[in-house]
Order: structure tokens, then sequence, then C-alpha cells
């Protein structure tokens, strides 16, 4: 007769067993066998501590005019990458795109005073202009993921002439748009910097420069955090019972720890003029002397955004097809978490709808 | 409810630093200024205040944010009353468990949206803040006292070159726009 006693005890000796099994099967891992973004590329061009590359995958095209797409400054654009069947990028050429990506690399306290302006008019219009030299075309395709589509929206209202459709990906547009949202497991980052004043977020820039990687980290951490602190004796110990599980969770492990540090200029903008202020929408945000206009993107807009990211609370995406100028706007729901949506087994989905959508235009 | 102390500085009370000696001596007997003396800088050595400081913040956090586990346990309590009633039968282990890390997950995010966790932070983050500056303030004299490169002297470095890198990119934008007009004209002319 089971008993609740007998109950726990088999319980607890089904969970030692399998933790001796994830443990064994972890301590035959080494850190080479767990690599990201292994998709082959080569270095087309690079400007200061910023690199352009190109996805080398060979695949039929169905669009003729290179995609050029844009990460986060927080977190590495490897995730677009993760694994060979977990890759964004190598979807996406597979479905038939010419697929270039900017890697914002490692800042370091040198790269201190780059901001909004130095990413969009140096980098980002750099990295296009050789894109469109390489292919003797007067504009490039351009898709932004979450802070990469904020600079591809503030790249696109400057330079629309350069951009023939502008893709975006889980990207905030109205930063208070959270407030409606009321959802506890949503939007934290929103609450946490509105929560305290413009003056203190200079104190935090001017004491400590850079924004670190860590301290990043240490945010996201607090979005989930008991998960967070619990990944280590349950996650790892239920993924450790199947191999691909476990490199899987390794690599995301290791995509988790290689975390940029934000440049200090571009993180008060970020911030101040963005998270606190809510700039961008109201019209008032203005970068290298120029105020963005959402207006002035005319070009076709793809936006995508998902029901479940708890980073990007959803109504902050949603708004962006009441202020751009452009007369051919398209939205759509996407499955999958903020970062979920682009390592799923089912990306190959995403990209088809991205290419069927470009492939038209 | 605990109310965290507004943001300040450490109490002026405490110690800041070691008493310059020569400039105490020099001001009691009203001594006339040396150029060749050591100066006051050289004897600063890094205050304890703002670690002080930051110690006590960490304490008052820890103080603050303890209620949230008797939280945790009054809601694991009553949520695994309420599947034992629905189901029937005690949960399991494993049960008990998903109970647990989901209320604790939702406890410990409420907190962190909370008024309370806000001015934990605000007070952290302004005695962080005084920490660095001491330690800064004291390794950049010292990094002085020993002619190496300060964090001042690097900052500054890093603005000009940051300055001369607008300019570059600015140029090369002219060039290139340069290097346009005359095909623009070349090919207008040809169409005429």
């Amino acid at each position: 007769m089971s008993t609740p006693l007998t109950s726990g005890l088999t319980q607890l000796a089904s969970y030692s067993t399998r933790a001796a099994k994830a443990a064994t099967m972890l301590s035959k891992i080494r850190d080479e066998d767990v690599e990201v973004a292994t998709t082959p590329r080569e270095v087309v061009a690079r400007i200061g501590g910023r690199t352009l590359y190109r996805i080398a995958v060979d695949a039929p095209k169905r669009v003729k005019t290179p995609v050029l797409v844009v990460y986060a400054m927080v977190g590495h654009w490897t995730i677009l990458d993760l694994q060979p069947d977990r890759s964004f990028l190598r979807n996406l050429v597979e479905a038939g795109c010419e697929v270039y990506v900017l890697d914002w690399g490692h800042p370091t306290a040198a790269d201190q005073f780059d901001d909004f302006s130095d990413l969009v008019d140096i980098y980002m219009d750099g990295f296009v202009d050789v894109i469109c030299d390489r292919h003797e075309i007067p504009s490039v395709n351009l898709l932004g993921v979450c802070q990469g589509g904020v600079l591809s929206l503030i790249y696109a209202s400057l330079y629309p002439e350069k951009i023939r459709n502008l893709t975006t990906c889980v990207t905030p547009v109205d930063f208070h748009a959270d407030k409606e949202h009321d959802r506890v497991d949503h939007g934290f980052m929103n609450v946490w910097i509105r929560n305290i004043s413009p003056e203190e977020v200079d104190l935090m820039i001017d004491s400590f420069g850079n924004i670190s990687g860590e301290v990043g980290g240490a945010f996201f951490s607090m979005m989930t955090p008991f998960r967070s602190l619990s990944k280590y004796c349950l996650t790892l110990v239920d993924v450790g019972q199947d191999k691909e599980k476990l490199l899987n969770f390794l690599r995301m492990e290791k995509w988790l720890a290689d975390r940029p540090d934000h440049t200090a200029a571009s993180a008060r903008q970020w911030l101040k003029d963005l998270y606190q202020g809510n700039k961008m929408i109201n019209g008032e945000l203005e970068v290298g002397g120029r105020r963005v206009d959402l207006k002035n993107i005319t070009m076709p807009v793809l936006n995508l955004y998902t029901e479940t990211d708890h980073i990007i609370p959803p109504p902050a995406s949603v708004v962006l097809g009441e202020k751009v100028g452009s007369k051919d706007y398209t939205q759509d729901v996407v499955s999958g978490g903020h970062i979920g949506v682009f390592v799923s087994r089912d990306g190959g989905k995403l990209c088809g709808k991205i290419v069927d959508w470009l492939e038209k235009r | 409810m605990k109310t965290f102390a507004a943001p300040t500085t450490a109490p002026a009370a405490w110690p800041t630093a070691l008493v310059p000696v020569l400039d105490e001596i020099r001001s009691a007997l009203k001594l006339p200024t040396f150029s060749d003396m050591p100066g006051r800088d050289l004897f600063k050595l890094p205050s304890p205040a703002p670690l002080f400081g930051l110690i006590q913040v960490a304490q008052e956090y820890a103080a603050i944010s303890a209620p949230i586990w008797i939280k945790a346990s009054e809601r694991f309590l009553a949520e695994a009353k309420k599947q034992q009633e629905a189901g029937g039968k005690p949960p399991d282990s494993g049960e008990l468990l998903d109970i647990w890390n989901n209320v604790l997950d939702l406890t410990m995010m409420e907190f962190n949206r909370s008024n309370e966790f806000a001015r934990a932070q605000q007070a952290l983050l302004h005695a962080a803040a005084a920490q660095r500056r001491e330690i800064g303030g004291a390794v950049e004299r010292l990094a002085k006292a020993v002619d190496m490169p300060t964090r001042t002297e690097m900052t500054d470095v890093y603005r000009r070159l940051h300055e001369l890198n607008r300019e570059v990119h600015a140029l090369r934008r002219e060039i290139r726009a340069l290097r346009r007009e005359p095909k623009a004209a070349a090919s207008s002319k040809r169409k005429a």
C-alpha cells in the first residue's frame, strides 16, 4: 500500500537517479563540444570594433535584395544561430535570402561615448553602404530584432531612401504601453527603470560607465527570479536525461554567459529617452541633432511580435502600425517567447513567413 | 511596513580620511605653504564609509525581502490544500515542487515590482555609486603617484578618439557624396 512516506521516498529515489544520470552525462561534455554560431560566415567589413558578416551558405535566392539583420546590443547576435537545427539566420538563407548580420562586438571603455547617432550614422549606415556597393543596389532589406529593431526604426526614419523593406521582430515602440497591460510576469524592465529618476540613471552611467553584461544579466534574471535560481538543480536534471537536450541547454548557457557590455552613451539614451521619456513614439527623440519621425518610414513594414513575450509586452510592439507613414504595413503574431521565437525548431516557418512577405516586395 | 531610508551618503561622523597632518600643523602654526612638501592627496586613503553604507543597504534589503518567504510559504500551503480538495488526495512531491516553484516565482515577481523594492534599488544604486567613486578616487591617486595612466586620462583619450572617429566618418560621407556627383552629372549629360 502506498503511503505519503513511501511515495515521497520513491520520488526522492527517482530524482536521485535522474540527477546521477545527468551528472554522468555532463561529466563527458567539454566546452569545445558546446559550440554556437557554427553556420559558415565570412567577414565582409569592420568599422571599429563592429563587424559585418555574410552568412556563407548557398541556397536558391527568392529575394534579390540582401537582408541586413541587426540584433540588440543586449546579448550577442549569436542567439540567431544557436545550433544548426535552431538557426534563424540559416533558416532565412535556406528560405531564399542573402543574409548579412551586424555584430556589435564586445564594447570596451573605449566605446563608452558611442551613442545612438554613432550606432546608426556610423556603423549601420557604413555597413549598409558596404552592402549596397557590393551588390550595386541603392537600398537593402533591414531586419531588426528587439533593440536592434528600435535602431532599425531610427535608421529607417533618417535614411528611408536606403531601405527597401523593413522588418521588426519583438521590437518595443511604445515603452509605456505596459501600464495598461498589467501582468506581473511582463514588462519588469519598464517598471524598474521608471522607478528610478533620470538623475539616478545619470548617476549610474557616470559612476559605472558602460553597463556591464553581468549587470544586464542580473536584471533579466530578476524577471523570472526563482526559475533563474533553480535551473541548475531542476532544469539541468531534466535535460540531463537526453544528450541533445543537454547540449541545447548548454548552448543557451554559453550564449547567456557571453554578455557584451552596453556602451554608456547609448545606454543613457535607451534608459532616459526611451524607457523613461518614451520619446520615439511621441516624436521627440533626437539622434545626431535630427528628430526621429516614424512618419518618414514609408517603405513596406512587417512587424512581428509574440503574445508570450515577457520582456517586451505585446502592447509595446503593436502600436507601430499607427505611427509609421507606410501604406504597406503588415503585423503578425508568432509563437514563442522573446528568445524562443528565434531558437524554436519551428524557426523555418517564421523565416518562411518573412521571405514570403519580402518576395512580394 | 519597513521603509527604506532615503538614499544619502554616509554620516559625517564616520572618519573620512587619514588626517592630513601637515595641513593641520601648518594651519595651527600659521606656517607658509611649501611647494615641494608632499600634498594632502598623497596621504588620503580610501574611506571605508561608502563600503559601510553599502553593507547597511544590503542588510536593509535582506530585512525587507525576508517576508517574501513567509508569504510564499502561506501561499504554497493554501495552493496545496486547494489542489488536495480538488483532487481528493494530497499532491505528490513532484506536484508540490511545481506548486512551490510557481508560487515563489510569482511572489518574487510581485516584490520586484513593489515600492519597497524600488526604494531598495535606489538606495543600492546610491551606495554602490558612492563606493565606486571612493575606490576610483583612491586608485586614481595611486596611479598618479606611480606615473600610471589614470581613468580620467583614459576617458579623455577615449573622448578625443571618439570625436576624431566622428570627424573621419563625416569626411568619408562627404567624399562618397562628392564621388557620386560627377557620375550623376555625367549620367544626366548623356540623357540630355
